[in-house]
């Protein structure tokens, strides 16, 4: 498997302060990265170090494969959006995408509107960014960010201060340079069910520390609805379940099971496992939202 | 980091701050020349000299302010335009616009937070810090050429019977690209302060005050404390050698003078790139 980021043992201290802590994440090449963390959790500080703008305490960031001083050349191949977009006021969008194309020596006749076409600015390339509103800013830096035909994007919540529309746009832009151009990408935000809807894997960083990197899948399997049973034998009512054909379940804890098939079957479960004579202390249905598996998870 | 040049370049023509310093700089030049020639006539009128340079004469010692002195020929004859040029830069006036570019133009990259799009994709981070000195040279080169075309108006206006000067030539543009190399060389050192201290206000304060001469200050504490001293540490100081240096002195003064500059400016250009390469970056 290569990973477009592979980072081991990765900290930043600031101070007696550790922002960052061990952190071990693994970014798929080709695929989208959901990075998700409380306020001051570390994931600024943690894209920083990725993309080159801040120097580790210790450990190891590994691009595209390559470590140590090889990994010095991969940082071309980054775009980053980090905090707020980076842009000169009073300077047009247009002008300000020419200032970047010209540090990478990019010449390319008319690149910079398709840029600005493809983040939905066409019109306003020749506006000065001081009248931008918020969500043409953020726009604006994600265009700084593809500049160059990254590899791999960094973008450290760029749906902040986006409308509904310019938040699906996003996405949509997001998507299509994923499957289209087979980008790699690492986005971070705080909205999780919009983040649901465009990552592949998800890392949870809390106090520094990356706590937990699950698939879609795994994510989902945690967050759907489910039937829980709280029994006192869990192993009797698991053999009574396999029994009825049901495969998809999890022993959570030793009296709670959870199962993920069959929802709408939970009268006629209950009733059988009471004939098979398991004591049921409760069963029900239940539904984890995404923002209570994350809460419950960095409590 | 001829594309890193080549991007600050498209910045600086493309920023307003710049062209109107420039602007600012051309009036003042014309404003300078009138007000010399006000000089002249009142000395001529009353017959009594109020400004110090006489042909010829090097400036010796420290010189604290802005003073421009104005030309003046003790044989009544007319002062050449490349004369007034180069008292015009001797005074520093320059030094004070020059401050205010190189703070603002900086520190507008830190601020707007442009410098994050760019710095992640450049390993060797110092080279950004040496394309920002490169184009406030260009900067310094600009101002001196709109002020000495703007003081070509002034001559047309005030003093058409002025000489070119086509006799001190030489000397006058050697003096012109020694001048060039202290004011980069100041202009560097202001570049470093604002790298460090990140705040346009100190650093525009700091630039001006070393500009009127307010270093000098410590220059007489220094001379309190050691009394007896051979070491003239004013000679080492830029903001000095701009103020003292003439176009006629001795090649001895000036290889002194072009020195001080290249040094300043190689250690300025050291301690940013170092501080440029290990500081994170926003």
């Amino acid at each position: 498997m290569e990973y477009a980021v592979n980072t081991t043992l990765l900290t930043k201290k600031f101070g007696q302060h550790t922002a960052v802590n061990q952190v071990n994440l693994h970014v798929k090449r080709g695929e989208i990265y959901g990075f998700i963390g409380r306020n001051g959790a570390g994931k600024t500080t943690c894209m920083k170090m990725l993309c080159g703008l801040a120097t580790p305490t210790s450990g190891e960031v590994s691009l595209f494969g390559k470590q140590g001083t090889q990994a010095r050349e991969m940082y071309e191949r980054i775009g980053n959006l980090i905090e707020t977009p980076g842009l000169y006021p009073n300077m047009s969008a247009g002008e300000n995408l020419k200032c970047k194309c010209l540090a990478l020596g990019i010449y390319k006749k008319g690149y910079i509107e398709e840029i600005l076409a493809q983040v939905g600015l066409q019109e306003a390339g020749k506006k000065k960014v001081k009248k931008f509103s918020l969500g043409m800013k953020q726009r604006l830096g994600i265009g700084m960010a593809l500049l160059g035909e990254p590899d791999l994007l960094i973008l450290d919540e760029p749906i902040n201060g986006l409308d509904p529309q310019g938040i699906v746009e996003v996405r949509e832009i997001l998507k299509n340079l994923n499957q289209k151009k087979g980008m790699t990408i690492m986005i971070s935000s705080h909205i999780l069910e919009e983040l649901h809807k465009v990552a592949d894997t998800f890392g949870i960083i809390h106090n520094g520390e990356l706590i937990q990197e699950l698939s879609r899948e795994e994510l989902e399997e945690k967050c759907n609805n489910y039937i829980e049973i709280t029994a006192e034998h869990t192993e009797h009512v698991c053999t009574v379940l396999e029994s009825m054909g049901i495969k998809n379940y999890k022993v959570v804890s030793p009296n709670v099971i959870q199962i993920y098939e069959r929802l709408e079957e939970s009268g006629q479960i209950n009733r059988e496992l009471t004939k098979k004579d398991c004591v049921i202390d409760a069963i029900r249905v239940a539904h984890e939202k995404l923002e209570n598996y994350f809460l419950e998870l960095t409590k | 980091m001829f594309n890193l040049i080549r991007m600050d370049l498209y910045r600086m023509f493309h920023t307003g701050s710049t062209w109107i310093l420039i602007g600012i700089i051309s009036l003042f030049a014309v404003f300078s020349f009138y007000m010399g020639i006000v000089d002249q006539r009142l000395m001529e009128e009353t017959g009594e000299r109020n400004q110090l340079v006489v042909k010829g004469e090097d400036e010796e010692g420290m010189q604290f302010g802005i003073m421009v002195n104005t030309p003046y020929h003790e044989d009544g004859s007319e002062a050449a335009y490349l004369e007034y040029v180069c008292a015009d830069l001797q005074s520093g006036i320059l030094l004070i616009f020059i401050s205010i570019f190189a703070v603002v133009y900086v520190n507008a990259e830190e601020k707007s937070g442009f410098v994050k799009n760019i710095a992640g994709q450049f390993p060797d981070r110092f080279w950004m810090y040496l394309s920002k000195n490169v184009v406030v040279a260009v900067f310094v080169l600009m101002a001196m050429v709109f002020y000495m075309v703007m003081q070509i108006f002034g001559v047309l206006i005030w003093r058409s019977g002025a000489p070119f000067g086509m006799d001190i030539l030489g000397e006058a543009f050697r003096y012109i690209a020694i001048q060039w190399i202290l004011m980069s060389a100041f202009a560097a050192g202001i570049v470093l302060i604002t790298m460090l201290i990140k705040s346009t206000a100190i650093g525009i304060t700091i630039g001006m005050m070393i500009s009127c001469g307010f270093s000098q200050i410590f220059l007489g504490f220094y001379y309190k404390i050691f009394q007896n001293t051979k070491l003239h540490v004013e000679e080492y100081l830029i903001s000095n050698n701009i103020k003292t240096i003439v176009y006629n002195n001795d090649m001895d003064k000036l290889w002194h003078a072009i020195l001080v500059g290249v040094v300043f400016l190689a250690v300025y250009n050291v301690i940013g790139s170092v501080v440029m390469q290990k500081r994170d970056v926003v």
